[in-house]
């Protein structure tokens, strides 16, 4: 895509919400073996993930946190104009569109525009960027951004591609009208020619490749790991040398449109797909490590959610009390890329807020 | 680097020594010559630009250490001949590696398709010697 810049917008604030159940990547020794574990665990950056529970839904994690940070920021929920949920796993397989609900669940008021957008890595950048320009395009004030999934359930257990990669998180990002604000500079992309790389190939009846009594039925793969067609498949090496051909000119893009200088940059905020793929690209663009804010460690790949929670867990000190450059990078399933430029804070960041199982959605 | 050489009338867009590709870029010598009488009794002197400095020969015992330290492997227990399905390290982690060094240490991108196609060190080291 060419640039987008949007003027007249800022991020009145950031929330995010995980489940309070943290599981170490360890308690996986019993399916791969302790030694396999600490390889894995060395590559990806990941210690431990919080993960769901059966009944807690993405929509619940940015429930908690759409709440928190709708208080925080003393809006009121009639006040929000459009409610943008990112996800790639909603509450219904199909119908209706978990925004709707959370228009209902938030009290919301039924003026809002609500809506699903459905992507993953590079899904913060893209509700931004929409938020954004329903702001400053089309003369509205207030939009909410609710970004996660709860991408742990998604895999196989005993494919170790993938199951020990995935944590669960949920977002809200409070967009608001400011003419003081300095322009936000975007730029996205897609390449679907990688749509295999990264795919639950079978699960609907309706899809591409429909589901029958065989779709489910796991079996041992090419690559030894076990798998059915209704699990989440991940070609690393393919995901990777995609990455590295991606992202960087990604980055030049973003930086040379918005006028700023790499050493101009506070911290890059890349999603958060695994520490040696970010190592490697901020040595590739000559980015100091400590400018790479990570919340692999503790919470894994959170999909659309691991920026927001990276910039809630990692900066939220900083970002609280004083305006930093940030340099948002989204990259992955898709192939789906978005970066964005934007200078952000002072804003509300409340903690991380663990959610209780007890505390999904009754309905 | 600049050599100066001599070569009988042939097209002197592509002049090909020791296997690496050179561009004429001019002519010095006899005013009497041009372009258009070259024959074989006149060999003329001309400049080419090699294009070796962007391609130094591989040094294959730096590839091999490389590959050593990837595999986290003692210094000595791989050599070229070595075949990739022997070394229990060349699993998904050191795939992915191999492209993340083809790219830093190497400035070259390894498609993983290319990649499985290896069976040895050597196909690995031609890899990222092939440009």
């Amino acid at each position: 895509m060419a640039i987008a810049k949007v003027p007249g917008v800022r991020i009145a604030g950031i929330a995010s919400a995980v489940p309070a159940t943290r599981v170490p990547v360890t308690a996986a020794a019993e399916i791969f073996g302790a030694d396999i574990i600490q390889k894995i665990s060395q590559n990806t950056g990941i210690e431990y993930r919080h993960l769901t529970s059966p009944g807690l839904c993405t929509s619940d994690l940015c429930f908690v946190a759409a709440k928190r940070l709708l208080e925080e920021l003393r809006w009121e929920p009639a006040s929000v104009e459009a409610l943008i949920f990112v996800t790639q796993t909603p509450d219904f397989p199909h119908i209706p569109a978990t925004s709707c609900t959370l228009q209902m669940r938030l009290g919301l008021s039924r003026s809002c525009a609500a809506f699903d957008v459905t992507l993953g890595c590079s899904g913060h950048v893209y509700g931004l960027w929409l938020a954004m320009s329903l702001i400053s395009g089309s003369g509205l004030s207030r939009v909410l951004v609710l970004a996660g999934d709860v991408a742990s359930v998604l895999s196989s257990p005993s494919d170790r591609a993938v199951s020990l990669l995935f944590g669960d998180a949920g977002s809200a990002t409070a967009v608001e009208k400011d003419v003081t604000a300095s322009p936000c500079v975007f730029s996205m992309g897609t390449d679907g020619s990688g749509w295999k790389n990264l795919i639950i190939p079978s699960g609907m009846q309706y899809a591409r490749y429909p589901r029958d009594a065989t779709t489910c039925i796991r079996r041992q793969a090419e690559d030894n790991n076990q798998r059915s067609a209704e699990d989440l498949f991940m070609d690393g090496a393919e995901v990777f040398a995609f990455t590295i051909r991606e992202v960087p000119p990604l980055v030049n893009q973003v930086l040379n449109a918005a006028g700023w200088k790499l050493e101009e940059v506070d911290d890059f905020v890349f999603h958060q797909a695994n520490k040696f793929m970010l190592t490697h690209l901020a040595k590739t663009m000559k980015v100091p490590l400590n400018k790479v804010p990570l919340s692999l460690k503790e919470y894994g790949n959170t999909s659309s959610a691991s920026i927001p929670l990276t910039i809630t867990t990692q900066l939220r000190e900083e970002i609280s009390s004083q305006s930093l450059r940030l340099l948002l990078v989204g990259f992955g399933v898709g192939y789906s890329w978005g970066a964005c430029a934007v200078h952000c804070g002072p804003l509300v960041a409340p903690p991380v807020i663990l959610v209780d199982k007890s505390e999904a959605w009754r309905c | 680097m600049l050599y100066l050489g001599r070569h009988s009338h042939r097209s002197l867009a592509q002049v090909t020594l020791t296997g690496h590709s050179h561009r004429w870029i001019g002519r010095v010598g006899c005013k009497e010559s041009t372009t258009a009488n070259l024959c074989a009794e006149h060999s003329w002197p001309f400049l080419i630009a090699s294009q070796t400095e962007r391609h130094p020969k591989m040094n294959e015992q730096e590839f091999i250490a490389n590959m050593e330290e990837l595999l986290e492997t003692d210094p000595g227990s791989i050599s070229l001949a070595t075949q990739l399905d022997s070394l229990e390290q060349w699993d998904s982690l050191a795939f992915v590696s191999f492209l993340a060094m083809a790219d830093s240490k190497y400035g070259v991108r390894v498609t993983p398709t290319d990649l499985r196609q290896c069976k040895s060190i050597t196909d690995l080291m031609k890899l990222v010697e092939k440009r």
